[in-house]
């Protein structure tokens, strides 16, 4: 057994301490303003609740660490300087093996927990429901586009869904990797070429929101955007009804444009 | 120095010759192998600088002085004791040949990563620029995409990779007792190759089509499909990643067999406080929290088992 740190006078303790509490009071401070900080635009789905507070839970374990890590960094650098004249290498110190094991072992139950909450919460978010609407998404060089094959809606350049009302998304991609991302909805899938990938999301508000496409795709990549409108569910019926009449038609590029805009 | 001197002895004369030396090579092997397949047209302008990119650079490498030793030694020529001619720096001029000394090469590559991150950096300096309006300022899609593809590369393959091996080759050796590094000419090597890397990156602002707009992480297809500036940022990575894993191997090599007589490989040291206070002056100042191990982040500490003198 190696002999423990004896070494720490009293002088020592009261630095600790006095390093302690700043530490604390400063993890404190963060936490309330990293949980006051408005991240993510309004949350319109069912999962945004759940990755919200997951992000939250992330947060009030990341801070404190970095607060306090850096705490006892800056006060021994501010502290502990060579004074002028002093030349000398200090007091040889052994370390401290248990303190060494606390923080490793602290960390790391805290990143394996997180890891664990993390995924039974992105399994959760995911999971399949009754009644789904789904939507095939093509990303292309530079735009998406839709079709509702359950619905006989062939082509669409718009994304419009039913509110309250599970939709899958099947992504394709027709040239090169991209990423199928609306921030509101705290869902986002990579559109890769040669797989379909699978998301599922709830929404929960009516609006109007971004689709942005989240993957560097070429010199179109920034302007890639296009607009989702979520709707009572009478609305989305109809809107549906007309595209299948127009796909009927023979209409090519169905759908009536921007009009969500 | 005579005319013929200089082209002979190993510096940048003799560099500056090769490059067009290791520019025919190039080219004629992409020719004589097109020639041979039957495949037009002969003189395929991407084949040819691809395989530019790598001739010219080696042959850079070779004129500059990094293979000279192995050369000789591979051509059975008796060797050249060593004179440590090209060991230490005592002018400016020496940090720009190929040196041997650890401390050199550490300086060498910190001022070079430097000098790349100043690059870097200065291209995000342009894309900020380029972003405080709205609309197209003075670039178009494709050179924003390059600026931004090559300042991440830069930063990554050239700043934060390279900056520790250069910290790490002027401190290591000294925080384990040993006279050098354990390959001093592949430690001299391996800096050489990290300008080639650079400059063929930024180079690739020339390459027909621009510069690669595929990003650090230059995923297919999107960038299996692009201009011939691609190729510049794969071999770049090659050289930077060559230069790497031979720092690696060197490192390894060091720390693990070059170690002062005594020094164990361990995080903090064992030594019993008593011994260890005998052999350094002990300051009494309250609150120092420094240690006689130190704060080593790639090897063993100084702690030293006690002879039986002490």
């Amino acid at each position: 057994m190696e002999e423990p740190a004896r070494e720490v006078s009293r002088v020592n303790r009261r630095e600790m301490a006095k390093m302690l509490a700043i530490g604390v009071v400063a993890s404190l401070v963060g936490v309330a303003v990293a949980l006051a900080i408005d991240w993510f635009p309004a949350e319109s789905s069912t999962a945004a609740d759940r990755i919200d507070t997951l992000w939250d839970i992330v947060l009030m374990c990341a801070v404190p660490i970095f607060v306090l890590v850096m705490t006892v960094a800056i006060y021994s650098v501010v502290r502990f300087r060579a004074r002028p004249g002093h030349t000398g290498d200090g007091p040889p110190i052994h370390g401290n093996t248990k303190l060494e094991i606390i923080w490793v072992t602290i960390p790391f139950v805290i990143v394996t927990s997180l890891a664990i909450y993390s995924w039974i919460v992105l399994d959760d978010i995911e999971a399949s429901e009754q009644d789904q609407v789904v939507v095939e998404v093509t990303g292309r060089q530079f735009a998406w586009s839709f079709a509702y094959p359950e619905e006989g809606v062939k082509q669409a350049d718009e994304l419009v869904l039913p509110v309250d009302r599970q939709t899958e998304f099947k992504i394709r991609s027709a040239d090169v990797i991209h990423s199928f991302w609306v921030p509101e909805f705290r869902m986002k899938k990579d559109a890769v070429p040669g797989l379909t990938t699978t998301t599922r999301v709830t929404p929960t508000r009516t609006g109007s929101w971004q689709i942005v496409c989240a993957e560097l795709c070429g010199i179109g990549h920034a302007t890639m955007r296009q607009r989702v409108r979520v709707v009572r569910p009478e609305e989305y019926e109809r809107w549906v009804a007309e595209r299948r009449q127009e796909g009927g038609q023979g209409g090519e590029a169905g759908g009536s444009g921007e009009n969500g805009g | 120095m005579s005319l013929a001197a200089r082209l002979t002895a190993p510096g940048w004369w003799r560099a500056l010759v090769s490059l067009p030396i290791g520019a025919v090579v190039g080219a004629g092997i992409v020719v004589a192998g097109r020639a041979l397949y039957g495949w037009e047209p002969l003189f395929d302008g991407d084949a040819i600088t691809t395989v530019c990119l790598i001739t010219v650079p080696l042959a850079f490498l070779i004129g500059i002085g990094c293979f000279d030793y192995w050369f000789r030694w591979a051509s059975g020529a008796p060797t050249v004791p060593e004179d440590h001619s090209n060991h230490g720096a005592y002018s400016w001029r020496d940090y720009f040949k190929v040196n041997t000394d650890h401390k050199v090469i550490g300086i060498q590559y910190i001022v070079t990563t430097f000098a790349f991150f100043v690059i870097g950096g200065l291209m995000a300096m342009l894309m900020r620029a380029e972003l405080t309006a709205p609309g197209s300022q003075f670039v178009d899609p494709n050179t924003f995409n390059g600026l931004f593809s090559v300042h991440a590369s830069l930063m990554i393959f050239l700043f934060v990779i390279p900056v520790f091996a250069g910290i790490a080759n002027y401190v290591v050796p000294l925080m384990i007792g040993a006279p050098d590094m354990a390959f001093p000419r592949l430690n001299a090597l391996s800096f050489w190759l990290l300008p080639i890397a650079g400059i063929m990156m930024v180079a690739s602002f020339f390459a027909p089509g621009g510069a690669f707009a595929t990003g650090w992480t230059a995923y297919a297809p999107l960038s299996t499909e692009t201009p011939l500036g691609q190729t510049f940022f794969t071999i770049g990575v090659q050289f930077a990643g060559a230069s790497s894993i031979a720092t690696a191997l060197n490192f390894l090599v060091t720390i693990i067999t070059m170690r002062a007589p005594g020094m164990t490989f361990c995080w903090c040291g064992r030594s019993s406080r008593r011994r260890c206070s005998s052999s350094s002056p002990r300051r009494s100042s309250p609150g120092r929290s420094s240690s006689c191990c130190s704060t080593a982040r790639w090897g063993p500490t100084s702690s030293h088992r006690p002879t039986a003198a002490t």
